[in-house]
């Protein structure tokens, strides 16, 4: 599926990290000193934010919508929807979307809800905003997405434990005057490449014993074969359908799994300027579908010489489990972009 | 698609195994420096330069250099 949606603005974005901090050094006594370097060489990730036990990806996320209110001035009455992206839920019900409307004091006249997705979750969320607004149903959408990985990884295998850390975002997406496009794909045929069935009903009741060993949650190399196959091609067609060259966008916001796959990406599209597709998430990790976002306020503000207001043409692309992958193509350089929380 | 070119970009994949090690029937799993790292720029490198996108299984399922390079010919 790709599209064209006119008139969206998107004003701000907005991120928090968890105050916890993984060092990956401090890993090489319990898994061995050449399994923990070998992995940090492939990754490129140093240290990971870790949530604490009472803190929620609703926590981090309401964190940063309540610091892009604060920077914008923004009315919170004016809010007409909320999308929450999350694979962590605080509850199966009711929606997280709806208890983060209430404890933003958002008003009732707000269409709420969540979406299920991890590392792609960032695309559906501002392609569910856009439509919302260019339906006419909505004129602001605040996009809510985070994960707290950290608590779903298996904290034995060091490979799953050294790469996914925890954060939340909000994204502030309004009726405005820039063209956004988008490129959405799905492959439900290899749902079993990201799997976790610990939770849902497929597997009821086996997997609410305490004995359950569920199936490997992921294949390594399957998962980096899906990225190589479909990222390239995902941002080519939202280039080739806003009529840009390649090297004329501004800043590339992309997925970051580990450093050996931005490496990738960055090779295959052949980019005239590869510092605009940074690897980022040395000091945070793969934070699911946080991770466009993270890079996108990250960087900026952590990097010298970046001024976002040059970013008038930026690509989004992300990819992951589902399995689900797509781009996303606007104009960033009037939006406001906020320095992560615990940077 | 030449063999000895494949074993070159092969060996590429690698930084400190001695370039003379790589021949066509090397057991490449059973390679010192072989690792779930290496495995990912190979399946890179094949991408990049024989458009080709191998998975895991194919991975596995190769045990010398010339097996992985008669896989990647049958799926070019």
């Amino acid at each position: 599926m790709k599209c064209l949606i006119d008139n969206i603005d998107i004003k701000c974005i907005a991120t928090c990290l968890p105050e916890g901090i993984l060092e990956m050094s401090s890993l090489k006594e319990r898994f061995g000193e050449k399994a923990v370097e070998d992995t940090v060489k492939g990754s490129g990730i140093e240290r990971l934010h870790v949530a604490a036990d009472h803190e929620t990806t609703a926590d981090l996320c309401e964190r940063a919508a309540n610091n892009l209110f604060e920077a914008t001035g923004f009315d919170r009455n004016e809010i007409d929807g909320v999308v929450f992206v999350s694979q962590t839920m605080d509850y199966f019900n009711p929606a997280t979307s709806c208890v983060l409307q209430g404890k933003l004091g958002l008003p009732e006249e707000c269409v709420c809800f969540d979406i299920a997705y991890g590392c792609s979750g960032y695309i559906y969320g501002m392609f569910q905003a856009a439509v919302l607004i260019s339906s006419g149903a909505c004129k602001n959408v605040l996009v809510l997405a985070g994960d707290t990985n950290s608590k779903m990884v298996d904290k034995n295998k060091h490979s799953s434990l050294m790469v996914f850390g925890d954060a939340g975002s909000a994204t502030l997406v309004s009726k405005g005057e820039n063209k956004m496009g988008f490129h959405i794909c799905s492959d439900g045929y290899n749902y079993q490449t990201v799997l976790n069935d610990r939770m849902g009903f497929r597997k009821f009741p086996e997997n609410t014993r305490p004995d359950y060993q569920p199936d490997p949650a992921m294949s390594g190399d399957d998962v980096f074969s899906f990225i190589v196959n479909v990222g390239p091609k995902t941002i080519k067609t939202v280039i080739e359908l806003m009529g840009w060259d390649k090297d004329d966008v501004d800043f590339f916001g992309l997925h970051q799994a580990t450093k050996i796959t931005v490496d990738f990406m960055r090779k295959k599209l052949k980019l005239a300027h590869p510092e605009r597709a940074p690897f980022d998430i040395q000091n945070y990790g793969n934070t699911g579908p946080t991770t466009v976002p993270m890079v996108l306020t990250d960087y900026p503000h952590r990097a010298e010489g970046i001024d976002t207001s040059s970013w008038n043409k930026v690509v989004m692309a992300a990819y992951g489990v589902g399995l689900s992958w797509g781009s996303v193509a606007c104009d960033l350089s009037k939006t406001l972009i906020l320095k992560p929380i615990n940077q | 698609m030449e063999l000895k070119d494949f074993i070159a970009n092969f060996a590429e994949q690698f930084d400190e195994t001695d370039v003379n090690e790589f021949k066509p029937e090397t057991v490449f799993h059973d390679l010192e420096e072989y690792s779930s790292l290496v495995a990912l720029s190979i399946i890179a490198m094949i991408n990049e330069e024989y458009d080709v996108t191998l998975k895991g299984d194919d991975m596995s399922a190769a045990v010398t250099i010339e097996d992985l390079f008669n896989i990647v010919k049958s799926k070019m």
